[in-house]
């Protein structure tokens, strides 16, 4: 207990010293400079009073001298005027006189100490001494009346009274003497003083003037500094560095309170535009896609007004013809009817590559029968890959395209091909024909993916009626490029290779396979209830 | 860690320590006032406050000189201060700076009137001397005679040469180089006025000379009243003699130095040998480049030392012995070289042992003779 006592006490002082709020800092200096100017004009004042109380010393022992013998002097001349007059008023004075001589000598030194001046000052005291018994002896011998007796003391006084005043001018001298030589050392002491005050006032001025500085620049620093970022930021530039601030003053808690504001508003301000871009992102997105949808189902309710009614219709055509005998009617119709089964299916989903594989080959076959051996089809299709997902009504309106626009002055030998396999991670689709080719500006045009984002659904359906005049139910080749690319995320998903050199036309599909987690998995499940 | 960052941790740390530093400068500047302080203090501490921490001493003593700044008498207070100490005691030194006759006489009435324990004197006058003496051992004060005697006074002790020894070493001493001729020793003219007893020294010569009836001796008797008087005396003695004085005998060094200043001067240093009591440095000199034949001298310290064993013997016994005898040391020029090592060393011993030198047994024989 006894033993931590002074380290709390420590502890306690150095937390008061501790510079930990403006106040401090500010108060500290200055109360530093105060003691600092007070010890020193404290030490100058203490130097100077020694000096003077010496000095003083000094010649009151010299004055105290003079005293004497001027006392011893009142003694003899009291003396001679009792022994000449024989006066009570002068044996009244001798009296006074010699008590105030012995009250003088007795202020002098009667020790026996091997000391010149003390030795001295002994002689005299008991000269002295010595005196007053003679001049008692002498005045008792008066009142006796004795001449004889009186005069011998009186001479003997008298030789006395030139031995102490012999001494005394010794005393005096040598008193003088050493006075002088202890002046002459508190001259040069003086100097010595006045030489270190100097010193010291230079060292506090010094020390002053940087404890002063540093505290003026630690306290400004930090806030000139706070002031600059908070400039900067009312500009509204969140990019300020942190201020470093290592006191621990209201400066410090300004800083650090600034410093967090900065990053809470910095992360604020991110976090809204990030859910801004999101949501207009997401937004954009639904609302392109569904208008593309509905463009394609419009464009395909156009073309089939009542795809049920010809559907069953078709239905029953088939089985007639099955009935009748007729084969080759009954497949064909089938195929009619499978076709618009797969059309008149709800396309808000996705679809698998078989199904689209399978509702190009029912429109090929529709068409050959059309268009007899003016064409011809092949595909080579790999069956590992016809699981992956995409969305649907994309590879009929290719192969449409083929054969109504490609292969469409094309009398003999026309050809259309149809390629799915793997290609690393995904999966190529190449739907080709041997016909004009389209030309590159048009081929631009149709990948232009700026001009589809831009363009309202309308547009892309007037343009896509417009583009193909004769062909009512073509559903657009830019309307697949966007719906494809909205799909998939990702603009590399569909390419059209063609032009001079070139024959015919290849569109080629990169099918990214899609994650599992992104999938809808109910679709197939969906598609099959609707029938 | 280059040096810039090293650089900025240094500032970093001076601010962090501003305050600790600050603190540190303030105790350091106390630190600087007060032992400022304390330097002055010990420097302004005065003298008496230095003499105020020394040990009060039993007895207060004075030795009254006939002159005390010589080298002599400073021997001699040596010696006094050394016995001083040894029976706790303080000596004072009394006496005029240079020569004065009145004032060995009115040192002693001081000292009565001061009422010292004790008072060690030399003689000059013997008359006023011998008054002052009566005076004070009345009043109860012991007094020694030291070196010159007042033998009809009423002192207690004397501390000197036997002036009869004195006289027969001179005797020797003239006999050694010269057989034949005519002896002059130097007197005072006033016996009562004389320092040294006179009568006895040439007693003792007388006595030894007797053996060489080829010898002659006469005694030239100089006026001390006027320091010139005895230059001019001597210098009558060379002009009037016939070539017929073989040595002058001095019995102070003023006379000694004279004889031989006034002997070079004839050119008659080869044929007149001179003997001297006591020395100085130009005694020493002479003897040397063989001036002067020979001194005899006694031992100062020996007998300032001897004179304060007295006075506090008195003053502890009530008694002591009538006379004190002190060795006499003839130096001549086969011993010169050594006799001043000796003093040499003593001045050096004394000078590193300070004013008070505490041994006598640095002076060999001291202690001994002392007792």
């Amino acid at each position: 207990m006894i033993a931590a006592r002074p380290g709390k006490w420590a502890g306690r002082l150095f937390h008061i010293l501790t510079p930990n709020s403006l106040f401090k800092r500010l108060l500290i200096p200055y109360l530093l400079t105060g003691i600092l100017v007070g010890a020193s004009t404290v030490y100058n004042i203490l130097s100077i009073n020694i000096i003077v109380d010496r000095l003083n010393a000094t010649y009151e022992s010299n004055a105290a001298i003079f005293d004497l013998v001027e006392s011893l002097g009142e003694v003899q001349t009291y003396t001679e005027s009792y022994l000449s007059t024989k006066s009570s008023t002068a044996l009244e004075n001798y009296y006074r006189a010699s008590d105030n001589l012995n009250e003088k000598a007795a202020l002098l030194n009667d020790e026996i100490i091997d000391a010149e001046p003390l030795l001295l000052e002994r002689n005299i005291r008991r000269m002295i001494e010595s005196y007053n018994l003679e001049t008692q002896s002498a005045i008792q011998a008066k009142r006796g009346r004795d001449i004889a007796a009186y005069t011998d003391h009186y001479n003997t006084s008298m030789q006395i009274y030139e031995y102490i005043i012999l001494y005394a001018d010794q005393l005096n001298k040598n008193r003088f003497e050493s006075n002088y030589s202890q002046y002459r050392v508190m001259g040069q002491l003086l100097d010595q003083i006045q030489l270190l005050d100097i010193l010291i006032l230079a060292l506090i001025l010094g020390i002053n003037f940087v404890i002063v500085l540093l505290t003026a620049l630690r306290i400004t620093r930090p806030v000139a500094e706070l002031a600059q970022r908070a400039g900067l930021v009312a500009e509204g530039n969140l990019d300020v560095a942190p201020i470093d601030v290592d006191s621990h003053d209201e400066v410090h808690t300004l800083a650090k309170a600034f410093d967090t504001m900065i990053v809470s508003l910095k992360a604020y301000v991110t976090q809204i535009k990030d859910n801004l871009i999101r949501e207009t992102r997401q937004k954009e997105h639904e609302l392109v896609m569904e208008n593309l949808l509905q463009v394609a189902q419009l464009k395909n309710l156009q073309a089939q007004i009542n795809p049920h009614f010809l559907f069953n219709a078709l239905n029953t055509g088939a089985q007639m013809a099955m009935l009748e005998g007729a084969d080759r009617t009954s497949e064909f119709v089938e195929h009619v009817a499978d076709f618009y089964r797969y059309n008149i299916k709800l396309f808000d989903r996705d679809v698998t590559l078989r199904e689209e594989i399978q509702m190009a080959k029912d429109y090929i076959y529709i068409q050959k029968v059309r268009f007899g051996d003016r064409i011809s089809y092949n595909e080579s299709i790999d069956l590992d890959c016809l699981s992956i997902r995409m969305p649907g009504l994309v590879l009929q309106p290719l192969v449409e395209n083929a054969l109504n626009h490609g292969l469409k002055d094309v009398e003999q030998g026309g050809r259309v091909d149809l390629v799915a396999q793997w290609k690393g991670d995904r999966v190529e689709v190449l739907v080709h024909d041997n016909g004009r080719g389209m030309d590159p500006e048009k081929i631009r045009q149709t990948l232009d993916a700026k001009s589809l984002a831009t363009a309202s659904p309308g547009q892309l359906a007037s343009e896509t009626a417009e583009n193909q005049p004769g062909n009512g139910a073509g559903i657009a080749l830019s309307n697949v490029v966007a719906r494809l690319r909205l799909f998939f995320h990702c603009e590399d998903v569909i390419d059209i290779i063609s032009g001079p050199g070139i024959e015919g036309t290849t569109v080629r599909l990169s099918l990214p396979v899609l994650a599992d987690a992104s999938l809808p998995a109910t679709e197939p499940a969906e598609a099959t209830g609707e029938n | 860690m280059d040096k810039s960052s090293y650089a900025i941790r240094l500032r970093g740390f001076f601010i962090r320590h501003l305050y600790l530093l600050a603190v540190l400068s303030i105790l350091l500047l106390s630190l600087l006032a007060l032992l400022a302080m304390n330097v002055l203090r010990q420097r302004l501490l005065d003298q008496a406050e230095i003499l105020a921490s020394r040990r009060e001493a039993r007895y207060h003593f004075v030795l009254v000189a006939e002159q005390t700044d010589s080298p002599f008498w400073q021997e001699v207070y040596a010696g006094a201060r050394a016995a001083a100490s040894e029976v706790d005691a303080v000596v004072e030194l009394a006496g005029p700076q240079s020569f004065s006759t009145d004032q060995t006489a009115e040192q002693i009435l001081i000292a009565s009137a001061a009422r010292l324990d004790g008072i060690a004197t030399c003689v000059v006058d013997t008359n006023l001397t011998e008054q002052a003496i009566d005076q004070a051992v009345k009043a109860g004060i012991p007094v020694v005679t030291l070196e010159y005697d007042a033998a009809e006074s009423l002192r207690q002790c004397f501390v000197g040469v036997n002036s009869y020894d004195l006289g027969q070493t001179f005797g020797r001493l003239v006999t050694d180089r010269n057989p034949i001729g005519e002896i002059v020793i130097l007197v005072s003219d006033d016996p009562q006025r004389a320092s040294l007893s006179e009568n006895q020294i040439v007693a003792g010569l007388q006595d030894y000379l007797a053996r060489y009836p080829s010898l002659t001796l006469n005694s030239l008797e100089i006026n001390r009243d006027s320091a010139f008087s005895a230059e001019q005396a001597i210098r009558d003695l060379l002009v009037k003699d016939q070539q017929t004085v073989r040595a002058i005998i001095s019995l102070n060094v003023g006379d000694t130095l004279r004889v031989v200043e006034a002997l070079v001067d004839d050119g008659r240093t080869n044929t007149v040998s001179v003997l001297g009591y006591q020395e100085n440095s130009d005694v020493l000199e002479y003897i040397q480049s063989g001036l002067i034949q020979a001194v005899i001298a006694s031992d100062p310290y020996q007998i300032g030392y001897d004179s304060i064993q007295a006075l506090a013997e008195i003053k502890t016994n009530n008694r002591t012995s009538d006379y004190i005898p002190s060795d006499l040391v003839t130096i001549d020029a086969g011993n010169v070289d050594a006799y001043l090592q000796t003093v040499l060393a003593a001045a050096g011993a004394q000078a590193s042992t300070g004013i008070q030198p505490e041994s006598a047994g640095e002076r060999p024989g001291g202690q001994e003779r002392g007792q």
